[in-house]
């Protein structure tokens, strides 16, 4: 304790003896958007090379199963969420492991999970973010080690902002572990030259849905 | 050359001629700052917003430091009704100390670690070393130069003065199976394969911070390779390190300075990964540290903080675009300084940290142009700053706050800055002495070498100022 003490005994007295006027901040904070509006929502995303596909709720399932066909996505990995469930119903059978144990799956994790699938639980309109919280449901790997990430997001869960959506954890608290996605894993550490999937998922896939 | 020193003044001549000789590290420079610079152009194209936003984040940054001792105190709080163990070190010693201790204590040997620069400024991989572990560094640009045994050049891009072909030549000598590319992706494809086995098995990870949330208890990194959220996610153990400095007070803090860092920084809106940890893995969930450390690192923040001016130091969020429009840094390059943060950032903290005595030469390095001020998202007064540490490096007075100050003093220096205040003190001294100046202008003794060397010699007019205005006013009546 006595580092702590000495430290804080420090800038206390510093505080004391040099006190300095306090800033004030800006008269007009900068406009708070009210209506998120999805389009510079799927136009952020875009410019940062992830693949936005906007459609009916009901409606993705069917989707996915015709892109995997097309890009041969044959395995899937999922939480316990809604979309897995749907996704496992889904009449196209999918192959899918469901990710629930750390310490037996994690290596095959890390080996072999090439797709996972899960459900962001909100969005930021400006800023094209995902909002994916850790939840029993949701590992917070899913959405980090395998290299294709598909996720779903409900419309009406898209924040404008990202003040706006701090503020409801604010008052609800926060996750273990909160994260904001604005695209796939990337990197510009060579020579300035932007590259893909640099520790995280290369593709980024976003069911904006209805 | 590009090691860090605790002495940086010494040899600083030297590392400069090098630097400036080395016509590869310039042209890579060059390229870089230019591009950034562009980047955080077109991100502010509106002038009106972006002082507005610099006002908010400083003015956010200015309240967080004006209750740091108590936002401390409740950032430990809230961290430990989380299940976030917080430590305490006045120096980088017992940093150091508290985290190989930490290691030790749950049988680590694989560690890895994400980006951050309060690791680099304790040396915790030199210690780490020393304690027989090897930590392996996982941002992409922090990987090479670990691997080429050198240190970072810059804050935000640590391998900035490096170009593909040297770093294709390195990756095909270093790591087995691998043939030389310059295909960009290729190379990032081989950091990443040999990056994620280390994750996959490591049991230690540890990681800087960018703010820390008095109010939730929460830890925020920002990045956009994932490397931050593997090594925060994936081992066990997660030891987060971070300057007491960094702590905001409230979540509602964040957005704005999200709007300030990235844009900054690299020009970008948003970072791929924004990372808010409020805790270890809970009891039902799946996967995540089981434990996670804070480390509160002082290392003569707390003497900073006790000057009313110098405190604006602390504000700083190290987005790095003060060295980014600096002059003097984009033609030296990040290691000639020999410091782990280089650049105008470089230039005030590191005197502060290490002494005048020791790094007080580097504030001579700047032309008081100002554009680091202008850049600064957090509106740090940079090049007062640097003039204040300039004058605290020749001060004669004892009471200065500032660690070896005086030590830049020179007898000869302080006595012509008093003759020349003396003479511009006494109008009658003052033309006298402009007078017998310009009368007796080819024969005054020759300047010092070390300002001809590359200036034209100064010769005063044939007739001083005064004289000459005197002389237009009889020949030019008034309009
Ligand atoms: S001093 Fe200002 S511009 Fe420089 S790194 Fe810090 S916040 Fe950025």
């Amino acid at each position: 304790m006595k580092s702590r003490d000495r430290i804080l005994a420090r800038l206390r007295h510093g505080r004391t003896a040099s006190p300095a006027a306090p800033m004030t901040p800006p008269e007009s904070p900068p406009p708070a958007v009210t209506q998120p509006d999805l389009e510079p929502m799927i136009e952020a995303l875009g410019a940062a090379h992830a693949e936005v596909i906007r459609i009916e709720e009901s409606q993705w399932p069917d989707r996915l199963a015709a892109m995997a066909a097309e890009r041969s996505w044959q395995h899937w990995w999922v939480g316990r969420d809604e979309v897995a469930q749907t996704w496992q119903q889904h009449a196209s059978a999918p192959q899918v492991t469901v990710f629930d144990d750390w310490t037996t799956q994690k290596d095959a994790l890390f080996r072999e999970a090439p797709v996972a699938l899960s459900l962001a639980q909100g969005g930021i309109a400006e800023t094209g973010t995902l909002i994916v919280e850790s939840r029993p449901e949701t590992p917070r790997t899913l959405s980090l080690v395998p290299p294709v990430h598909v996720v779903v997001v409900r419309e009406r869960t898209v924040y404008p902002d990202m003040a706006k959506a701090l503020a409801n954890y604010s008052h609800s608290g926060l996750p273990t572990n909160l994260i904001f996605i604005s695209g796939p894993s990337k990197t510009a550490d060579i020579q300035q030259t932007l590259a893909y999937g640099a520790h995280g998922p290369k593709e980024l896939i976003v069911f904006l849905c209805r | 050359m590009s090691g860090f020193t605790s002495q940086p003044d010494q040899d600083f001549g030297v590392r400069i001629h090098e630097a400036l000789e080395d016509a590869e590290l310039r042209e890579s420079f060059h390229g870089a700052m230019t591009f950034l610079r562009e980047k955080r152009r077109s991100q502010f194209p509106d002038p009106d917003a972006l002082e507005n936003l610099r006002d908010s984040g400083a003015a956010i940054r200015d309240r967080a430091l004006a209750k740091l001792p108590d936002l401390l105190e409740q950032l430990e709080d809230r961290c430990r009704h989380n299940g976030i163990q917080v430590h305490w070190a006045e120096t980088s010693d017992e940093a150091n100390a508290i985290i190989t201790g930490l290691i030790q204590s749950v049988h680590g040997q694989r560690i890895v670690k994400g980006k951050s620069m309060a690791t680099e400024e304790i040396g915790l991989n030199t210690a780490l070393e020393a304690a027989g572990f090897t930590c392996l560094e996982s941002d992409m640009g922090e990987y090479i130069v670990q691997q080429a045994g050198e240190t970072p050049s810059h804050i935000i891009m640590p391998a900035i003065h490096r170009n593909k072909a040297s770093i294709a030549r390195q990756f095909a000598d270093q790591i087995p199976d691998t043939p030389y590319t310059e295909d960009v992706d290729e190379l990032i494809g081989t950091g990443r394969r040999v990056l994620r086995q280390a994750f996959a098995h490591a049991d230690v990870g540890i990681s800087g911070v960018n703010f820390a949330i008095a109010e939730t208890g929460t830890l925020c990194l920002v990045e956009n390779e994932g490397n931050g959220r593997m090594s925060t996610t994936v081992p066990d153990t997660h030891i987060a390190v971070m300057g007491i400095e960094k702590v905001i007070e409230k979540l509602a803090d964040l957005p704005d300075l999200m709007r300030l860092l990235p844009r900054s920084a690299t020009g970008q809106a948003i970072t791929t990964y924004i990372n808010l940890i409020s805790g270890p893995r809970r009891d039902d969930e799946c996967d995540g540290p089981r434990q996670v450390h804070l480390v509160l690192v002082d290392n003569g923040r707390s003497r900073i903080y006790a000057d009313r001016e110098l405190r604006a130091t602390l504000r700083c969020i190290r987005c790095g675009a003060c060295m980014n429009h600096c002059p003097v840094y984009e033609r030296l390059g990040g290691h000639a300084y020999g410091t782990v943060y280089p650049g105008p950032i470089g230039q005030v903290v590191m005197p502060q940290l290490f002494g005048l005595d020791k790094a007080g030469k580097l504030t001579q390095a700047c032309s008081l142009n100002g554009a680091c001020g202008e850049a600064c998202p957090v509106r740090i007064p940079l090049p007062d700053l640097i003039r204040r540490l300039r004058h605290e490096g020749v001060t004669d007075d004892p009471a200065s706050p500032v660690r070896g100050h005086g030590r830049q003093r020179q007898a000869s220096e302080a006595l012509i800055w008093r003759v020349w205040a003396t003479i511009h003190a006494h109008p009658r001294l003052y033309r006298l002495v402009t007078r017998l100046a310009t009368r007796s202008r080819r024969l005054l003794p020759p300047l010092p070498r070390a300002w001809t060397a590359r200036r034209a010699r100064l010769e005063p007019a044939p007739r001083s100022f005064h004289e000459q205005m005197a002389q237009r006013r009889q020949t030019e009546p008034r309009p």
